[in-house]
């Protein structure tokens, strides 16, 4: 297994390996003492509070949410042991949809025809009306590929959706395995994606586990990095148990193209209140999918991806993410109460923490602190609390340096992000990216 | 997801963690919430004390005769009608320490009231009904700054239920440990009400029978055994979580059916005599903000009902309006002296209660201008009960001169003086007068300067007309009052008064 990018250090030494079992030891020993003072605290507040139902009822199911997320990650197994000839591994195709990636495009091809895989391998990149010199990249990669590349190129600009669809129709594979122009798919990926399919045939999607490529570049890309690494490894993870993983994210994300096909014409054509829907290919898609088949996450699938290194590109981006997150939410919350249980539950909780948030900050620094003058010391004491948890647990799963950058975030959350919910609601009806 | 013994690995182990985090926090928690209270409630309100340099000499002052009670609810960071803010809270209790006003326990109280105990110069009781959280959180740092004690009466059914908005038990008992407070009864369920008659009318716990529209009225039998099973309660309820039976009661809802109709007119004089059965003094709140009812007097003196203890909630007032109802209500014996020699003794001392006066040189008019109304002055504190009360007055014009004494409202008080009939004394009880004694007839002196004087001395009357005793020891049914004049005629009248004169 590769770690090598984002490991902080690789223990040459016995002294080395003693050092790092001693910093595990005493993250360990803070992460559950941290804990057991959040849990009293919230009890505390449950039993103490006066005559605040709304209140109580967010620490009551935001902390139910939050310790169970604890609880069932620890549950997720990544395990596709299977035996199978390396001759008998099924086809795969990678597609590929870009606009304007003249930089990054001949490597992301170039990783993905490179992978360590036995079966038959193609790549089908779509040029959707990019006005640099994207097409000639592809060009020059398609001379050192030959057919194993196909190109397909829009003379204007159509859509992610649209180049998607085109390159799913193309496809000769069995399976599916979508790549964002800018991500580098590492060379065992492939190999362990299929494999959970061949195990478990009622597996439709899949998403990889994608890691921030730049992540030493600045605190926005550093933070970024422990924020997907906590989003794939603590939260995807949870989902994964329960088959019910809710985005396969563009960056890296394998399909069973018979799953795809049943529905591609519904995905194509989607629309939400009465708009085409643009962004939120991803989620979308998995949705579909979800609705028949089980879709996991594969930890050791690795991809990694280049996050936005400035924050007016990140805020768009989240923005983004937070309406198709609305829209996808809605969608998915027609049907998740039919699969389990615990995982139906705890979508809708956190289908409805988020939108609740706002509404309790405005409370606790705005009513409670400028009008009443509570200070809000037991309210940012526990989230840090609760985000060094998570940094820690997610620290034990990876050993990523920068895992307690994990509190700015957190603070960027609370006082910046949290704020375009409200926001993503009203603009619901845009459509336009934004970015890229 | 994983094989079955992986899965079954893992859920020992979380099962053994969850065990142990379990029997941590059962074990934490109560030690934990102790420990949170103590850094974060306690000093919830961290009470830094402003001005409270004393600008009144205790020391030199005598002893005080009568006892104020206060009264709160909660002490909160919003104002609203009920409840006062910290800030007034806390200008009231500053207030208080400047004026050297010393808080008393209700042991202390009823040291007073049934024994020897002496008052300091300005003792004051500081109560608060309920058992609210925010009676204590935030006035307990207060309390302990400025060297006072408090004393709460707690609504005990609210505590049993472990209702978030009041104090529970353990609060109590650290309180009760403090030696600031002071923990007594207010009743269990008594501040419920329910279905009273057939109209949809609510009827209170103490005061009214229940009502079922499938069996009617509750019995009487029932209703008192309801109404005394809420006092023993309420007494074991302390006992149970404090060790100490409760003697003093603060009457739940203000109302045990003196006041208002309830559909059981037998509920006043019960619940009189269960509070008198169980309890050594009782509270009401008396006046509220800034109602104040003619008939009360905010101290609570020797010869005060003690099952009827007077309140003030001061609720937002200013701490300006307080003193004001303090200082002007201070008890003293009585004593008054108003002459012709002095005029404005008679604007500073007297209070008009009905039909026109004048100052002259000469002395204090009285006049009637209208045709049978009567014209009436007071003067003193209707705690007032042992006095010799004495004036000179003339009849210039009119029909009547009268000493009142006694006086505790215009419905009941001791009359002595002079009409074209002669001389009288007489006693007014809630509205009806009776000639305690058949009226002397001198009419040689209806026109002059007469003196008439009356010397008061528990239930009895020796009146005295130009210092001639003339009704030696009479029998009267009130015990205190002030004192006043008055005049009564069918004509216009001018009435002379020359002295007014209180004393022992």
């Amino acid at each position: 297994m590769k770690r090598s990018i984002l490991v902080q250090s690789n223990p040459d030494s016995v002294r080395d390996l003693r050092l790092v079992r001693v910093k595990k030891a005493f993250l360990g020993s803070i992460f559950f003492i941290l804990l057991y003072f959040v849990i009293l605290y919230k009890l505390y507040f449950i039993f103490n509070s006066t005559f605040n139902l709304f209140l109580e009822a967010y620490t009551f199911f935001s902390g139910l949410f939050l310790i169970s997320r604890l609880i069932i990650a620890y549950f997720y197994d990544d395990d596709h042991s299977i035996f199978i000839s390396p001759k008998k591994y099924p086809s795969v195709s990678f597609v590929i949809s870009c606009k304007n990636e003249e930089k990054s495009i001949e490597k992301t091809i170039d990783t993905c025809l490179e992978s360590d895989y036995t079966g038959d391998v193609e790549c089908i990149v779509v040029n959707d009306g990019s006005t640099d010199n994207t097409l000639a990249a592809m060009k020059r990669s398609k001379k050192k590929h030959g057919k194993k590349l196909t190109i397909i190129s829009f003379p204007e600009n159509r859509g992610k959706r649209a180049g998607m669809s085109e390159g799913i129709i193309k496809s000769k594979g069995e399976y599916i395995v979508f790549v964002d122009s800018d991500s580098f798919v590492k060379p065992d990926a492939v190999k362990h994606s299929i494999d959970h399919f061949l195990y478990d045939p009622k597996i439709g999607a899949l998403s990889g586990n994608s890691l921030v490529h730049n992540h030493d570049t600045n605190t926005l890309t550093k933070m970024q990095s422990v924020r997907y690494g906590i989003s794939y490894d603590i939260f995807k993870a949870c989902e994964s148990v329960f088959g019910t993983v809710s985005c396969c994210p563009g960056c890296f994300s394998v399909y069973r193209k018979e799953a795809i096909m049943k529905v591609l014409d519904k995905w194509r054509n989607q629309t939400f209140l009465g708009t085409r829907s643009t962004f939120g290919d991803d989620r979308s898609l998995t949705n579909f999918v979800l609705r028949s088949w089980k879709v996991i996450y594969c930890r050791k699938a690795m991809a990694s991806t280049i996050a936005p290194e400035t924050y007016k590109v990140f805020f768009k981006q989240q923005l983004r993410w937070k309406k198709s997150w609305l829209r996808e939410g809605t969608n998915a919350g027609s049907f998740m109460w039919k699969k389990n249980i615990i995982a139906a539950l705890s979508f809708y909780i956190n289908l409805l923490i988020p939108i609740a948030g706002p509404i309790i900050v405005l409370r606790v620094f705005f009513y409670d602190f400028l009008i009443k003058g509570d200070t809000p010391f037991f309210f940012i004491a526990g989230i840090l609390a609760m985000s060094f948890i998570f940094g820690v647990y997610y620290y034990f799963i990876f050993e990523n340096k920068h895992w307690w950058r994990v509190l700015q975030f957190t603070l960027l959350y609370t006082f910046v992000l949290i704020w375009q919910m409200p926001y993503a609601v009203i603009k619901l009806k845009d459509t336009r990216w934004g970015t890229r | 997801m994983g094989n079955k013994i992986t899965v079954l690995k893992k859920t020992m182990t979380l099962f053994s963690v969850i065990t142990i985090v379990i029997i941590g926090i059962w074990a934490g928690y109560p030690k934990f919430e102790r420990l949170f209270k103590s850094i974060f409630v306690h000093p919830f309100y961290n009470y830094t004390p402003g001005n409270i340099n004393p600008i009144v000499d205790t020391s030199k002052l005598k002893p005080a005769i009568g006892v104020p009670v206060l009264m709160y609810h909660g002490i909160m960071k919003v104002p609203d009608e009920e409840n006062t803010t910290l800030l007034n809270f806390i200008s009231h209790m500053e207030m208080l320490k400047r004026e050297g006003y010393q808080t008393i326990s209700l042991q202390d109280f009823d040291a007073f009231y049934y024994g020897d105990f002496v008052l300091p110069p300005k003792p004051i009781v500081i109560t608060f009904d309920d058992g609210r959280k925010d009676s204590y959180y935030p006035v307990d740092r207060v309390l302990e700054k400025l060297g006072f004690k408090a004393t709460i009466f707690v609504a005990s059914n609210r505590m049993n239920r472990d209702d978030a908005f009041y104090l529970t038990w353990e609060d109590l008992q650290e309180m009760y440990k403090s030696g600031r407070w002071d923990v007594q009864a207010h009743g269990r369920d008594s501040h419920n009400t329910f279905l009273a008659g057939d109209n949809k009318r609510k009827g209170k716990f103490l005061t009214s029978r229940i009502y079922s529209p499938k069996t009617g009225l509750e019995s009487i039998e029932n209703f008192e055994k309801r109404v005394e099973q809420d006092y023993l309660n309420s007494i074991q309820d302390i006992k149970s979580h404090l060790g100490y039976v409760p003697a003093y009661y603060a009457i739940p809802l203000n109302e045990y059916g003196e006041h208002y109709t309830s559909n059981y007119e037998g509920s006043a004089e019960f619940n009189a005599k269960m509070i008198k059965k169980y309890f050594r003094l009782a509270f009401i709140e008396g006046i509220v903000g800034e109602i104040r009812p003619y008939h009360l007097y905010s101290y609570t003196l020797k010869n005060s009902n003690p099952m009827q203890v007077v309140r003030i909630e001061p609720r937002n007032l200013t701490t300006t309006d307080i003193q004001k109802v303090l200082e002007a209500e201070y008890p003293t014996e009585p004593s008054l002296s108003l002459s012709y020699t002095d005029p404005s003794s008679f604007e500073n001392f007297l209070t008009i209660e009905n039909g026109p006066t004048e100052i002259k040189a000469d002395g204090l008019h009285l006049k009637i201008v209208e045709p049978d109304s009567t014209t009436v002055v007071s003067a003193g504190f209707i705690y007032w009960n042992d006095y010799t009360v004495e004036t000179r007055m003339q009849r210039l014009k009119g029909r009547s001169t009268v000493l009142l004494a006694r006086m505790t409202d215009n419905k009941n008080f001791v009359a002595f003086g002079m009409t074209d009939n002669g001389i009288f004394l007489r006693e007014r009880i809630n509205g009806t007068t009776t000639d305690l004694r058949p009226s002397i007839l001198k009419d040689s002196y209806s026109k002059k300067l007469n003196t008439f004087k009356m010397v008061l001395k528990g239930n009895t009357v020796t009146a005295y007309f130009n210092n001639t005793p003339v009704y030696k020891d009479v029998k009267i049914s009130s015990n205190k009052g002030k004192v006043g004049i008055s005049t009564w005629s069918n004509s216009m009248s001018d009435i002379l008064v020359k002295n007014f004169t209180v004393h022992n």
